[in-house]
């Protein structure tokens, strides 16, 4: 029993970091608020050939399939990254797709995922729906970065369908981050696959919860920073213990965050009975301290953080486009509600 | 990263859970002394004579010299089989004899530690003064070192079991010229000595555990200094990371299984408003996923914190986080408690436990550093923030 990274996590997370800070620097997010345009490093191969140079897409993957066959520990390390540097694109479609197909043997679409040619969005039925999904999709979805994939992964309930984005019909998208597109689309179409097995919905709920530790990480990082340098009436306001406190709880919440889905991936790897418990409640508390750390980062900076050249509002952004993705926080409770006792 | 248990751990925590099932005390631990302090010590010496007492304690002392991982493993036994509280055993076994394991000399950890183990020696703690609460280092009890005795005059306040207690952890002032953090000794104080006067408070959940004590011209032996004289606050701050660090893993635990036992309350019980069980309110169910998540949040906290100490060979500052955590949360509990069954609700057999619950759980936020200090000390220590002080 270890909680703690081993070094080869250590350097992976490391690794990935450092090119995730140097593929999407800040100013690129900020220059993002153009309705209709393609953000520049998803215009082009360079930053998703990059990714999977790194093998971020073939971590899941099993080593006959051409992955690393690693666990959803490693996976959550990697997203957690993902969340920090606030990641573009359909990373986590493109890596529940490839395991998707691996587990049909469909090795041409595993192949092309995991080498980042082809990129899968991840959808959801829209709420009050009930959308057919099996050998045939049809229904309303919402789908997450769309905009450069070729596939999307449907996914409902305990089953998985990919389908090509080819023949739907874009009903709307909201761009309340405009660095993550969120389409509603009506899909009628044959799936290329179909996968049953709820461990998929599990290992992209965990991803998120990954993607949520690492943003209120992120926001915890820019406040202890800027309420050290911030200077009022006379000292850094990081010295008054209103604004202390605040970051106190931020680092709370963002080691809770972090360290519940840790335990879930490791319970996922288990193979535990209580794995979607785990999941359900480590996207909880995630998506919370995503959300409030998003808040307070906003609150420390004062008027800064209410203007849109400021960083803080980047990460608030981020959790409202994914707040609902893998369930809304409401659906993800019921889960939790309806596990066995916990004792 | 791995939750994978060794096949010694699994048959260690098979062994425990039948163990405990077996040998926990069945009756009511008595309400008033000192009656609850034969049963805490009474149930000390039993663990201890099973081989129980001091999972990770070294051998030489009595204990089993197993890792931290298991110790964890025996609370979540024993909150699994419900068995008591520490009690009057707390601060031996939780920071007193933990201190002296990693300060003390040889002579006091084999003077000291077995007795601790066996509940021969009960323990309590010396630290706040009336006026040095948060601020601990401004505390003024006095001693001066006379011959090979220090003579200790002054008052200490808030010392739990101090009424029923055999030694204590005292912090002294020994240098009052120099800065307020230097002139600081940890010392073991007999508390049968002539001078000692305890007068018990009465606190609001209507105990008295906590007590004042007076010292007028205690004489203590200069070789009950632990550590070095004058350099009592670091001691001190190894106490304290105890205090914060692992002595709350029990209670973690603990508050997993309360919450189970409030999900099944409320399977059981009318709704607040309307038709129906408590548990099928949206508004109370809503509540009890939260707890749920983040009680598992918690207990995920426990296994980072004996990862760390298996890396570190000790608690960090990030103690303060899980204390903190922690403090909200057993309040919320209980709170979630009084708001779906009730505040003066009547169960079968009693009035509901919740009310009674919320009031002794303030002392969550206030004892081993109130939540205000565990904040600073989050801000200061992990975040870097300046201080204002």
């Amino acid at each position: 029993m270890d909680m703690l990274f081993t070094r080869e996590q250590e350097d992976m997370v490391a690794a990935l970091s450092r090119y995730l800070a140097s593929a999407l620097p800040r100013e690129i997010l900020h220059t993002a608020d153009r309705p209709g345009e393609t953000i520049d490093p998803l215009a082009t191969d360079e930053y998703w050939a990059g990714l999977a140079e790194m093998g971020v897409f073939a971590l899941g993957v099993a080593e006959h399939d051409g992955g690393a066959g690693l666990g959803a520990a490693d996976q959550v390390a990697a997203f957690r990254e993902v969340g920090r540097h606030l990641g573009l694109g359909p990373l986590v479609g493109t890596v529940l797709a490839a395991q998707a197909a691996a587990a049909v043997s469909n090795a041409a679409i595993c192949e092309a995922l995991v080498e980042g040619s082809v990129r899968a969005a991840v959808a959801f039925p829209q709420p009050g729906t009930e959308p057919e999904v099996g050998t045939r999709v049809d229904g309303t979805f919402r789908i997450y970065d769309l905009e450069t994939a070729r596939h999307i992964l449907v996914l409902a309930a305990d089953r998985a369908a990919l389908v090509p984005v080819d023949g739907i019909e874009i009903v709307a998208v909201n761009a309340i981050d405009p660095t993550t597109p969120v389409t509603i689309a009506e899909i009628d179409v044959a799936a290329s696959l179909v996968v049953d097995d709820p461990k998929l919905t599990r290992l992209g709920t965990l991803l998120q919860a990954g993607i949520f530790c690492g943003m209120a990480e992120a926001s915890l990082a820019d406040s202890a920073h800027y309420v050290k340098v911030r200077e009022q009436f006379g000292k850094p306001i990081g010295a008054f213990q209103a604004v202390k406190h605040r970051c106190a709880e931020m680092a709370v919440r963002a080691e809770v965050a972090f360290f519940q889905t840790v335990y879930a991936a490791l319970v996922e790897d288990e193979g535990r009975a209580d794995a979607e418990f785990h999941a359900a409640a480590a996207l909880v508390v995630a998506r919370d301290a995503a959300r409030l750390n998003a808040a307070d980062d906003i609150q420390n900076h004062g008027g800064m953080g209410f203007t849109a050249e400021a960083d803080p509002h980047l990460y608030a952004r981020r959790h409202l486009a994914h707040a609902d993705a893998f369930g809304t926080r409401r659906a993800n409770l019921e889960a939790v509600a309806a596990a066995e006792s916990r004792v | 990263m791995d939750l994978k248990f060794s096949p010694e751990d699994i048959a260690f925590q098979e062994e425990v859970r039948t163990w405990l099932e077996e040998n926990r005390p069945k009756e009511e631990r008595p309400s008033g002394w000192p009656g609850a302090r034969d049963f805490d010590v009474a149930w000390q010496r039993t663990q201890f004579e099973a081989g129980w007492a001091g999972i990770s304690w070294p051998a030489e002392w009595g204990g089993r010299d197993l890792s931290m991982l298991q110790q964890l493993l025996w609370y979540e036994a024993y909150a699994r089989a419900r068995a008591p509280k520490l009690g009057v055993n707390f601060v031996g076994m939780s920071h007193a004899g933990p201190t002296l394991m990693a300060r003390g000399t040889h002579e006091q950890q084999s003077a000291h530690i077995p007795k601790i183990l066996r509940g021969d020696e009960i323990w309590c703690q010396g630290f706040s003064e009336p006026g040095s609460g948060s601020d601990l280092a401004s505390l003024r009890t006095r001693a001066e070192i006379d011959g090979d005795h220090l003579v200790v005059n002054g008052q200490k306040i808030w010392t739990s079991y101090a009424n029923v207690a055999d030694r204590q952890e005292l912090l002294v002032r020994t240098d009052p010229a120099a800065p307020k953090h230097q002139g600081i000794t940890w010392v073991i104080c007999d508390m049968s000595l002539p001078g000692i006067e305890i007068r018990p408070i009465r606190n609001i959940a209507g105990e008295e555990e906590f007590c004042e004590v007076f010292y007028t011209d205690v004489r203590i032996p200069l070789a009950n200094i632990v550590g070095d004289l004058n350099s009592g606050w670091s001691v001190a701050m190894s106490t304290l990371s105890f205090e914060r660090g692992t002595a709350f893993m029990a209670d973690i635990v603990e508050l997993a299984n309360l919450v189970e036992e409030l999900v099944d309350q409320t399977k059981h019980a009318p709704a607040p408003f309307g038709k129906g069980r408590a548990y099928d309110d949206d508004a109370i169910r809503v509540q009890l996923a939260e707890l749920r998540a983040e009680v598992a949040a918690l207990r995920a906290l426990n296994y980072a914190t004996v990862s760390r100490i298996a890396r570190n060979g000790q608690p960090g500052v990030e103690g303060s986080i899980v204390r903190y955590y922690f403090s909200q949360l057993l309040q919320r509990t209980h709170a979630v408690g009084v708001e779906a069954l009730g505040a003066t609700s009547i169960s079968s057999e009693r009035f509901s436990p919740w009310a009674h619950g919320q009031l002794n759980a303030f002392r969550a936020s206030i004892a081993a550093g109130t939540k205000d200090i565990q904040r600073n000390i989050i801000g200061e220590r992990m975040l870097g923030l300046p201080k204002d002080r």
